[in-house]
């Protein structure tokens, strides 16, 4: 290569003029000026945008029945030899049978031509194959409707990582779960229950790994930990729930995107898509065949697939049957005040999502419905190219929520969160980006989050602006020196973090730090220890929405103190902070760590926590996801 | 209450005219106690009741509240015993009761198998809760629990006398007692509650062709997919043997908190004095009434402290609303037994200083010696307490 220097400078248009001084936000480096720049050919590109692979839509039990067989895009990284990308590493090591099993090359021209294995029980690279994509999938959505890449970090037994594990059958159990000791995902495998498999083979082999459902909410605990560590602190009932909820939204509004089977099941439910059985394939029996009795699985109506969570391991273990049993009772206001079991909990919160998703949709499609119904002279029947749009209506609707839901994550209070904050939060994110609400969403959210006696604590009413998050404290100092580079999106993090953390050091009480009840701005005294470090994180968020695109920042401030005698069990507080460009905070959610009230709160959950769990986990620790997950 | 070691023996005596009636709750203790008073606290009973109890009352089949009527079945035998009850899980003419029963079963045969296999490195855990649920000493998986529920089934003679009681029963008259009222609290038969306290399949962890649990091993593929080495490095494999190693401690606990599930809750009234025995209850059985704490807890006379007062077994806001002036409350407990010294030391420190915040001086424990001032009296074996 020649030195670009001894070369003649060639013309180029001037870069933006000196002396306008780079906005704090968005700098842009000029491009180094170079004699030849390297030419790009067009017909050739480094890299594939996309892997297509093979997975099950739901899980084995459906079959070949339409669109299980599915074909994924995920975003393409070179994997060698076996499944080792930037985030995730694939591990079959089974620890039961202490045995590893062969690795999948996804590399190999059949994979790469074919969008790998084909679905297969029996054949574990095809596990490996299934885990990767589901969750590469799962993290994606997350990545974009956050706008930024989830970056893992775990200090795990053999030192420091940035890889997920999965380790697709790690264990003969009847379970799956994150865990973050380990840095891994542990799927289980087991026996189907000999007396009521419910459509499965008794005493065949059910793999959680080949449930689409419970790798997409294993990935997500995995993910909301990332973004919220302190939620694994159960602090108050909701904290638990809130982590299970979550990662059942996640999972179930990815169902919406499997083309195929919600324009199938728009055509067999008349477009109601939260009917709960659909209208058998044969048809309905005719009226006149009512007492001949005879019974043909084709006449009979089949459940909802798109609202069954992880249908195979529930009929496996003779159990539940999440959304359906969450939206099949009317909405009880009192319904929350007596759950106490995690999953329970949680259960209200996603029946208040779906509620809200489905009120949506039915709104947003009631013009196609209704012309559909005309056309159809008033017959339920659905015409497919109706079916088809009223399909894309609800895979967009469905993306619409499942990236407020996201979203809102920045927003919730650092520690301790509530179903009701999760609310404000929500209504909050989604206020910043769009002004208005032009479908009334945030509304819809309002109300079906109310039916189920979902409240916010400290608000004045249930009107937008009220859950709206509050104003900073007064004297809150302004952060000079964010920064953001859009080329680069993680050059500044580490800084952007050391400013924070230097502005917050000497201003505890604007950012919830403050540890005594009686201090005020001026009056405190506290300080934060030397060597912690409050600041968790600093998350730069890009704004387009309606307006012209605009960079602000979201900060996660938490720091912790012992709650009691026992140094064990933690006190968290702190605050997130919403920055604009300027490094002026306009908006905060605090958990203060002065707060007497939520000190009280936390050691009488404590109390009652232990009588309420359902094991004897020490729950006032740091909670376990296997333990909850093993339900027992 | 009878000072019987770590487990429950209750007698309830009711004036009956110018006679008294007895009642008598469970007469047990648990096979690790250091102190078991049972042989003497059956005599005393004897004694003090002429042989004679209008109820015999089984609050669930654990060691530490049944095993009297196993080791003291000849004493039992020579009784005059009006009725038995026992909760609706153990009859085994319900079909529902039958299979939860049945899984149950063998949940614990597989622990008593692990305990055989395992010998002295058991889980000390594991090893109390196999012992409680078999009444075992470890060898034989029919052991003295088998020989105490037969007696109870069989009540005492006559099938006849023995009643299997559910949720929202109530009998007046009870035990044929003139005036004495008996609601019974839990267990109940709705799915929810069944649903929830449903223990695992042991089937789930392997049971061979005869119906003998086994520690089960499944592969999962063909020998040809195994490959020899991994990546894996020793310390993370280690780790990971450790947590995803067979639960065994989840599977006895799911067995022990079936079996205090069963509990038997019952409230008695009589003459306007209310005693609540909510047996070893747990979260899901108190939770299967929660919606009748506020009429109930507000004015009970006598609390019997649930699961020897253990941290999982007497809710927090339940405990709140035994305001009456004039509660009381008993736990049967043994401090000093090395099994109760371990992981989840029974009764818990902070739960019995709630428990005396709300009764005052009106508490008493069985292995202590009643506060000098404290309204009991002290018996041979026992401890008295009139209502």
């Amino acid at each position: 290569m020649p030195t670009p220097a001894r070369q003649p400078r060639p013309r180029q248009p001037r870069l933006p003029v000196a002396g306008s001084a780079p906005s704090p936000t968005m700098v842009t480096q000029p491009p180094p000026v170079v004699a030849t720049s390297p030419v790009v050919h067009i017909d050739e590109r480094e890299h594939p945008k996309y892997r297509a692979l093979r997975v099950y839509a739901f899980d084995p039990s459906r079959g070949r029945r339409l669109g299980n067989y599915m074909t994924v895009h995920v975003k393409y990284e070179p994997l060698r030899g076996e499944i080792r990308g930037k985030q995730l590493h694939v591990v079959d090591y089974d620890a039961t049978n202490k045995r590893y099993y062969k690795p999948n090359n996804l590399n190999s021209a059949a994979a790469l031509v074919e969008g790998g294995l084909e679905p297969s029980e029996s054949d574990p690279r095809f596990h490996q194959q299934m885990v990767y994509a589901v969750a590469m999938q799962t993290i994606d959505i997350f990545e974009k409707a956050l706008g930024r890449d989830i970056r893992y970090s775990f200090a795990g037994p053999d030192g420091q990582r940035d890889v997920l594990r999965i380790f697709p059958h790690a264990m003969y159990e009847p379970n799956a779960y994150y865990s973050r000791e380990l840095g891994a995902l542990l799927f289980g495998y087991f026996r189907a229950s000999i007396e009521d498999a419910g459509t499965g083979l008794p005493g065949g082999t059910v793999f959680t790994c080949l449930s689409h459902d419970i790798v997409a909410h294993e990935t997500t605990h995995s993910v909301i930990d990332t973004l919220r560590s302190s939620f694994m602190e159960s602090s108050n009932p909701d904290v638990a729930a809130f982590h299970e909820a979550f990662a059942d939204i996640v999972a179930l509004f990815q169902h919406f995107s499997f083309e195929d089977v919600v324009r199938d099941t728009l055509r067999r439910s008349g477009g109601v898509l939260h009917r709960f059985n659909l209208t058998p394939r044969g048809g309905k029996p005719a009226d006149s065949d009512a007492d001949s009795k005879i019974f043909i699985v084709g006449e009979m109506p089949e459940g909802n697939p798109l609202l069954d969570l992880a249908r195979q391991f529930g009929e496996s273990m003779g159990r539940r049957a999440a959304l359906r049993s969450a939206l099949g009772v009317p909405p009880d206001p009192q319904a929350l005040a007596n759950a106490t079991e995690p999953h329970e909990r949680g259960a209200v919160l996603v029946a208040a999502v779906f509620d809200a998703f489905f009120s949506a949709f039915m709104e947003r499609s009631a013009d196609l419905i209704r012309l559909a119904r005309a056309a159809a002279g008033g017959s339920d029947d659905i015409h497919p190219d109706v079916a088809a749009r009223l399909a894309s209506e609800a895979a967009r609707t469905a993306q619409h929520f499942c990236t407020m839901c996201i979203r809102a994550i920045d927003y919730c209070p650092p520690v301790d969160i509530t179903f009701g904050e999760f609310l404000r939060a929500l209504i909050t994110s989604d206020t910043v980006l769009y002004a208005n609400d032009a479908h009334d969403y945030r509304e819809t959210l309002i109300q079906a989050f109310r039916a189920r006696g979902i409240y916010p604590d400290g608000v004045v009413s249930l009107g937008e602006e009220s859950l709206l998050w509050d104003k900073p404290a007064p004297g809150t100092p302004i952060c000079p020196g964010l920064r953001f580079n859009l080329l680069e999106p993680d050059r500044h993090t580490a800084d952007n973090r050391a400013a924070l953390e230097a502005v917050v050091r000497a201003n505890p009480f604007c950012f919830g730090l403050c540890e005594v009840d009686a201090h005020d701005c001026a009056s405190c005294t506290c300080k934060v220890p030397e060597g912690e470090q409050v600041v968790k994180s600093v998350n730069t968020v890009i704004r387009g929405g309606e307006q012209r695109p605009q960079v602000e920042f979201v900060a996660e401030i938490v720091r912790s103190v012992p709650l009691d005698d026992d140094p064990e069990v933690k006190f968290c507080g702190g605050s997130t902070v919403m920055f604009d460009s300027g490094g002026r905070p306009f908006m905060v959610v605090y958990k203060k760590l002065s707060s007497k009230a939520r000190r009280a709160r936390q050691k009488q959950f404590h109390e009652t926590g232990l009588a309420a769990a359902p094991t004897y986990v020490e729950s006032n620790k740091q909670m376990r996801l296997a333990s909850i997950h093993r339900g027992c | 209450m009878y000072r019987v070691g770590f487990g429950d023996c209750f007698l309830v005596t009711v004036p009956d005219g110018k006679t008294k009636k007895h009642i008598l709750i469970d007469c047990g203790v648990h096979a690790q106690s250091q102190f078991k008073g049972i042989a003497a606290a059956v005599q005393a009973i004897k004694a003090e009741t002429e042989s004679e109890l209008a109820v015999v009352v089984a609050t669930h089949a654990h060691a530490d509240h049944i095993s009297g009527f196993g080791t003291e079945a000849d004493t039992f035998r020579e009784f005059t015993v009006g009725e038995v009850w026992m909760p609706w899980l153990e009859d085994l003419s319900d079909p529902a009761a039958k299979k939860l029963h049945a899984k149950t079963a063998a949940l614990a045969g597989l622990l008593h198998a692990h305990l055989n296999v395992a010998g002295a490195d058991a889980d000390p855990v594991v090893t109390g809760i196999a012992l409680n649920a078999l009444g075992a000493n470890g060898r034989s998986p029919v052991g003295n629990n088998a020989k105490a529920l037969a007696l109870l089934r069989g009540g005492f003679g006559d099938k006849k006398r023995t009643k299997y009681l559910k949720a929202g029963n109530v009998l007046q008259n009870a035990g044929g007692i003139k005036g004495l009222t008996v609601r019974v609290l839990a267990p109940s038969d709705d799915p929810t509650f069944l649903s929830r306290m449903n223990p695992p399949e042991a089937q789930l962890y392997g049971l061979d062709a005869n119906g003998n649990p086994v520690l089960d091993t499944l592969l999962p593929f063909v020998e040809r997919w195994t490959e020899p080495t991994g990546m894996l490095d020793p310390a993370y494999q280690q780790i990971l043997h450790e947590q995803v190693a067979m639960p065994m401690q989840a599977l006895a606990l799911s067995v022990d908190n079936y079996l205090n599930n069963t509990s038997l809750c019952l409230l008695l009234q009589y003459k306007g004095r209310t005693l609540l025995f909510p047996g070893d209850a747990q979260w899901g059985n108190w939770q299967s009434w929660q919606g009748e704490w506020d009429a109930i807890l507000n004015d009970i006379d006598f609390y019997k402290v649930g699961h020897h007062g253990s941290h999982n077994a007497t809710p927090h806001e339940a405990l709140d609303k035994m305001t009456s002036k004039s509660v009381a409350a008993m736990a049967s407990t043994d401090t000093v037994t090395a099994f109760n010294k371990g992981k989840f030391p029974v009764p818990y420190s902070k739960l019995v200083s709630a428990v005396k915040k709300q009764v005052g001086n009106r508490y008493a424990q069985s292995d202590q010696i009643a506060k000098a001032g404290a309204p009991f009296e002290r018996g041979a074996a026992w401890l008295d307490y009139f209502v």
